[in-house]
């Protein structure tokens, strides 16, 4: 690790990190075939390629970003290299995943983080413990990637971007030594536009150290107010703002089998992979998992989707896949699997606090597994929290996925506080009380489906009735009422209600008037 | 009856709740039950039943259809999500109502209904008609019963066949018996006869005695016995 200053100094309130992989496209690329071979990446179509990213090496031998690859190679070869000069094909996908990986790095280092630029990464490393541990494990695991990088450190995040590009290996820059350490550095670190830089090389002002010595009131006068920003920054005093990457709406993460899985336990393990590696990643965002989407790719390109929503946030990856086999078990996909990709959206962490003296509730883990077991047994669309449906129309069920909200209940109404008084209140009441006779309203049932019927009037009243499970003479009824519903659409409902006492049980039965037909709606219990 | 958090507002009464819910002690009590019982919501009958239905064990509440039976499930299932519990109803031919539910006071929200009626997904599936649901049901009750967490389980066997309910009689209630022990889930069977035998803690019988019709249908009057109350002891029983 090369240290600038003296670590005697105050312990810093805020710290930065800055990680830089040089030439980032041409890296990727050298690094899934390692060689030393000075190497540019292309892009375009003949006669229009031009270089898109030069090595170190290569732009050593003339050969800079932009340039025309035929140029270029005219250039390269004018310089007399030893070695010929490699041309990789730009690999947009390799750089994707590579970038994704550093971000992972970075993820697993500290929730606050910014992508610069594809390879450099700025990273608020403010209250880690052990920062300089987690620079070489940032650096070591830049390294299991086949990846060339450098780190810089300090209290500065602008100091820490330009000690990472102009070092290499792990650079501390300890407060009080920035401005000795940007002295010697060239200008086309600092946020300055064309005109400004041409401006400044004209004057043969060349590093940060020549602009510091310039006047600022001269500078913002000849340039505007943006130069004393980046003179602020030339003598180590001011510093940009890092931007943390917003956390991502969804994370996937995708495994293709080498041969086709039809085993769910195989599956199973290899989501158990995925689902482990992006619980990591959202325990570094501090998020759970509130809807698990797999996709499954079968033999023949059919796709097999299915997604659990989730009544907690879920950050537990165990309990991820008990969720995923059980949905799997239930649904089985329709053939052998090809791959299969697992889809998260991310929600705040919720936590839940249990109460020592109120009711017990399950936690979410359990109350998740619970559910996605239960759907399993009934089906998904068949458990639920009832809501009332917003029509009259009879055995109309609706339900809404069970998301129980804490404080949203009333009260409990006063009663008997029995529980609490023990038996010696319950043995005295019973004396009082040993009828248990009460008078209440009944609760209705619905037949689901409702039970057709063959009902006999008498006097426009049912006078008999004959259905599944009910036969016999209407001994009490009352009705008609009528009740209609949705006219306005092709779907409409008419009936008339009838409470009807048949054989010591009540009914409601319905007569729809424009067919005759009658049906039992349901029963009163 | 358990309410919604108690709070203590000094350490007085933080001690006070501490003693109350025996965390001082290694051992429970002697006569104390762990979880106060949780109230039908229907003043008379919770002064006959102690209090309301024991949790930690199997209450049955039985009695002819329009006998009152549901009317009381939902009171209590009312007491319960109001006291902020989460309920479980188990509608094994998918019967409930969701109006009386809400009239009778249940917190919707808080109740997870599950429809083990034969829905459009399996109607394909083999066996007899109240089979496959009694079956479902059974397995969904012991699934949550078993998950824990609870307040509340009902079980809704009203209106399920004959050989459905021979099903259930055939059931290791014992087992399930024991994963209720010691908690705080109090699980209410309403049938139209006695399933657990002697697995069941408390047996209510219900009855309806009567019915005003004015007109329209009007009230009933219902008749609740206790058949069987293992809950109390031998003191309660006699």
């Amino acid at each position: 690790m090369t240290a600038v200053g003296s670590r005697r100094k105050t312990r810093a309130s805020r710290l930065h990190a800055a990680l830089h992989v040089p030439d980032f496209p041409v890296a990727v690329l050298q690094a899934a075939e390692p060689s030393r071979q000075p190497a540019v990446v292309a892009c375009g179509r003949s006669p229009k390629r031009f270089v898109y990213s030069a090595s170190a090496a290569a732009r050593q031998r003339g050969v800079s970003d932009g340039m025309a690859l035929t140029a270029a190679r005219a250039r390269y070869d004018a310089a007399g290299a030893p070695r010929p000069l490699r041309v990789f094909e730009r690999d947009g996908r390799a750089e994707s995943r590579a970038r994704e990986r550093l971000l992972d790095l970075a993820l697993a280092a500290t929730p606050r983080f910014e992508q610069v630029e594809p390879g450099l990464l700025a990273l608020d490393f403010s209250g880690l413990r052990t920062p300089y541990a987690a620079a070489e494990e940032l650096l070591a695991g830049v390294s299991r990637l086949g990846l060339r990088a450098s780190v810089g450190v300090s209290e500065s995040y602008f100091v820490s971007l330009c000690a990472a590009r102009t070092r290499g290996g792990i650079t501390h820059v300890y407060p009080g030594q920035e401005a000795g350490f940007l002295r010697p550095l060239p200008l086309d670190m600092l946020p300055l536009d064309s005109r400004e830089a041409k401006t400044l090389d004209r004057w043969g002002v060349r590093t940060m150290g020549e602009l510091a010595q310039l006047p600022e009131a001269e500078l913002v006068g000849r340039f505007g107010g943006h130069l004393s920003l980046a003179w602020r920054l030339a003598r180590g005093k001011g510093d940009l703002e890092l931007r943390p990457c917003q956390p991502p709406e969804r994370l996937e993460l995708a495994e293709d089998f080498d041969w086709d899985v039809t085993d769910l336990e195989q599956l199973g393990a290899a989501m158990a992979g995925l689902l482990k590696r992006l619980c990591q990643k959202l325990h570094g965002l501090d998020r759970a998992v509130q809807r698990l989407t797999t996709r499954l790719r079968l033999v023949g390109g059919e796709l097999c989707e299915r997604s659990i929503d989730l009544p907690h946030p879920l950050g537990d990856a165990r309990a991820l896949l008990e969720l995923a086999r059980t949905d799997l078990a239930a649904r089985p996909p329709g053939g052998a699997v090809e791959s299969v990709r697992i889809c998260v959206q991310p929600a705040a962490r919720r936590y839940v606090q249990q109460s020592l003296f109120g009711a017990d509730l399950p936690s979410p883990q359990r109350l998740a597994v619970t559910l996605a077991r239960l759907a399993g047994i009934v089906g998904q669309e068949r458990v639920g929290a009832p809501v009332v449906p917003d029509t009259y129309r009879s055995g109309v069920a609706a339900l809404v996925a069970f998301r129980p909200k804490s404080g949203t209940a009333r009260q409990c109404p006063g009663g008997p506080d029995l529980g609490a008084a023990g038996l010696a209140g319950a043995r005295g009441a019973r004396k009082r009380h040993a009828a248990g006779v009460v008078r209440r309203s009944l609760a209705f049932r619905c037949f689901r489906p409702s039970r057709p019927a063959l009902v006999t009037l008498a006097a426009k009243r049912p006078a008999s009735v004959e259905a599944r499970d009910v036969r016999g003479d209407v001994t009490a009824c009352a009705g008609p009422w009528r009740v209609s519903g949705e006219w306005w659409t092709a779907d409409g409902w008419h009936y008339q209600e009838w409470d009807i006492e048949v054989a010591g049980r009540l009914y409601r039965a319905c007569c729809q008037p424009a067919s005759g037909e009658w049906f039992l709606a349901g029963e009163y219990d | 009856m358990m309410a919604a958090d108690p709070q203590p507002m000094n350490i007085h009464e933080l001690r006070a709740l501490i003693q109350e819910h025996g965390f001082g002690h290694t051992l429970p009590k002697p006569g104390k039950r762990p979880y106060p019982p949780l109230p039908s919501g229907i003043v008379e009958f919770d002064e006959r039943l102690g209090g309301g239905f024991p949790r930690g064990v199997i209450s049955e509440v039985t009695g002819p259809c329009s006998s009152g039976r549901t009317g009381l499930l939902l009171e209590a299932l009312a007491q319960s999500t109001q006291a902020r519990e989460l309920a479980v109803f188990v509608d094994a031919t998918d019967s409930l109502d969701q109006r009386s539910a809400q009239r009778a006071g249940v917190v919707l929200d808080r109740l997870l209904w599950v429809r083990c009626g034969r829905g459009p997904g399996s109607a394909g599936s083999p066996g007899p008609r109240g089979l496959a649901c009694a079956d479902a049901a059974w397995r969904a009750a012991n699934l949550v019963v078993s998950g824990g967490g609870f307040g509340l389980v009902a079980v809704d066997l009203g209106g399920l066949p004959r050989h459905g309910l021979s099903a259930w009689q055939r059931r290791p209630w014992l087992r399930l018996k024991q994963g209720l022990e010691g908690s705080s889930t109090a699980l209410v069977v309403l049938a139209e006869v006695p399933l657990a035998g002697s697995a069941a803690g408390m047996v209510l019988k219900m009855r309806r005695e009567g019915t005003q019709w004015q007109g329209v249908l009007g009230t009933a009057r219902v008749r609740m016995d206790v058949v069987r109350d293992r809950t109390h002891g031998p003191e309660a029983r006699a």
